[in-house]
């Protein structure tokens, strides 16, 4: 069993919580690019060049750059480049390279699927802090169905393969959807034998970035099923003995709410997360929101008013976000964790009840009781 | 370390005030070394400022004594020590 976890050091969690008492923008994503090699099913931003061509031109990448030396220069330390596919971008190079030089700790989003030597022997010269990978699945069948890729795990093993041996840290993200879930416990196994930190969920959110009609759909489990593929995540990310334990204790550890880190609760009144606090995201057309899951259409363009314009505006919208008045009541609150991103994508407002959340956590404990008790009689 | 052993600071290194903290991050062939970030208190943020320049251990003892009161033997001890440390990520460097 995988016995590898993500944790934040503590200056990271201690810097971001006093960067939130301050809202000071300490930790930026910039979306590099909403173009991707591969074609997710379950995926929230993706286009191809033609559909990102029809919308407008990608950001050049002087633009990214004196953006970043603003964001830099207002105190951003932290940085996560991600897309679609970062690495499609003809120009990535340059991009990573003028912010590498600013003193920036950069982690990158990648499928790992471009990546070959050269780009491995060019990443040596600017390492990024992380590289995290999103691992779909153990084959290239599963990258074929889920991704349609079917070259796809094949390359990112040769990927994984080429950072470790240059030195580069690498974290596995896993999203666990219908179309995947059989290689959960291979992917799991994999990460193992490759002693590598994975970190998984079964949660998709609606992809209402990509469009608007999404809200509470997805290509994804129901919300039961979600549930057990929860409880399973937690088996493998803890091992037997201890799952057993958690459950018998009754104290599992709830629902994943999403993979990125600036996701980490801070203490306080409204949302729950750093987003809008301390933290932004830059989609690829150049709208500075809080949280890249959020659709934010009216959002202004940070490239045209400023980036001190568009954080101010950023932190007044995350201010004003109240969750629904029955979550914070509700029984299952520490199971769900939900979060602004999740009541909006799946209700369409911030003040409804978000039903698939609430049918996930009451589900939950009963999905992890079965599963220790099948553990238990396989023993 | 002798008084007159002279060093300098590692121009990869960029030197950044977050949050009211004094964090050090390598960039260029300093972060092939060290991934991540240094921190360092306000005595360490103060020799780093000297550090901008080619200084001697002897001249950042006695700097470093007249700023914060200390004697001349304590000083070289805790200048000592910040360099030991700070060269042990190539952040200072023997000249």
């Amino acid at each position: 069993m995988n016995n590898i976890k993500y944790v934040e050091a503590p200056i990271t969690e201690y810097l971001h919580r006093k960067a939130s008492k301050l809202l000071s923008p300490l930790s930026g994503t910039f979306e590099v690019t909403p173009v991707c090699n591969m074609s997710c099913r379950m995926c929230y931003v993706r286009m191809t060049k033609a559909e990102q061509e029809a919308v407008r031109p990608l950001r050049t990448a002087e633009e990214w750059l004196r953006l970043g030396e603003t964001a830099k220069e207002r105190g951003m330390l932290y940085l996560l480049l991600t897309g679609g596919e970062p690495f499609s971008r003809p120009d990535f190079r340059k991009i990573m390279e003028g912010l590498h030089r600013m003193g920036l700790l950069i982690s990158i989003n990648s499928n790992a699927t471009l990546i070959t030597e050269d780009t491995v022997e060019w990443l040596k010269e600017v390492p990024p802090v992380r590289m995290n990978i999103t691992l779909y699945g153990a084959s290239d069948e599963t990258y074929a169905r889920l991704c349609r890729n079917p070259n796809g795990f094949t390359q990112v093993t040769r990927a994984i393969h080429l950072l470790k041996d240059a030195g580069i840290p690498i974290k596995i993200n896993c999203s666990v959807t219908p179309f995947n879930c059989d290689d959960l416990e291979e992917i799991f196994a994999f990460c193992e034998r490759e002693a590598l930190i994975v970190q998984a969920t079964s949660y998709m959110f609606p992809p209402l970035r990509r469009d608007a009609s999404m809200v509470g759909k997805n290509e994804r489990f129901s919300p039961e099923d979600a549930a057990a593929y929860s409880a399973k995540i937690e088996y493998l990310s803890n091992g037997r003995e201890r799952f057993l334990q958690h459950v018998a204790d009754d104290k599992m550890s709830g629902l994943p709410v999403d993979q990125d880190s600036d996701c980490q609760e801070i203490e306080g009144e409204g949302i729950h997360c750093r987003a809008g606090k301390c933290s932004f995201w830059v989609t690829w057309d150049g709208r500075l929101l809080p949280c890249g899951m959020l659709p934010g259409k009216e959002n202004a363009d940070v490239f045209d008013i400023g980036f001190d314009e568009a954080w101010r505006r950023a932190t007044e919208e995350a201010a004003a976000i109240r969750l629904p008045a029955k979550c914070t009541n509700c029984k299952n609150k520490e199971i769900c964790r939900p979060c602004a991103a999740s009541v909006l994508t799946e209700t369409g407002t911030y003040c409804n009840v978000p039903e698939y959340r609430c049918r996930m956590a009451e589900s939950y404990p009963q999905a992890a009781k079965r599963l220790a008790e099948q553990l238990k009689r396989e023993a | 370390m002798e008084k007159s052993s002279r060093y300098r600071r590692n121009p990869d290194y960029v030197f950044r005030e977050i949050v009211g903290e004094s964090v050090i991050v390598p960039t260029g062939a300093a972060s092939k070394r060290f991934a991540g970030m240094g921190t360092m208190n306000r005595t360490g943020a103060f020799l780093w400022g000297l550090l901008e320049q080619e200084r001697s251990l002897g001249e950042l003892s006695e700097l470093f004594a007249g700023e914060y009161g200390l004697t001349e033997e304590q000083s070289l001890q805790d200048v000592a020590e910040f360099l030991e440390a700070a060269q042990s990520h190539d952040a200072v460097l023997p000249c």
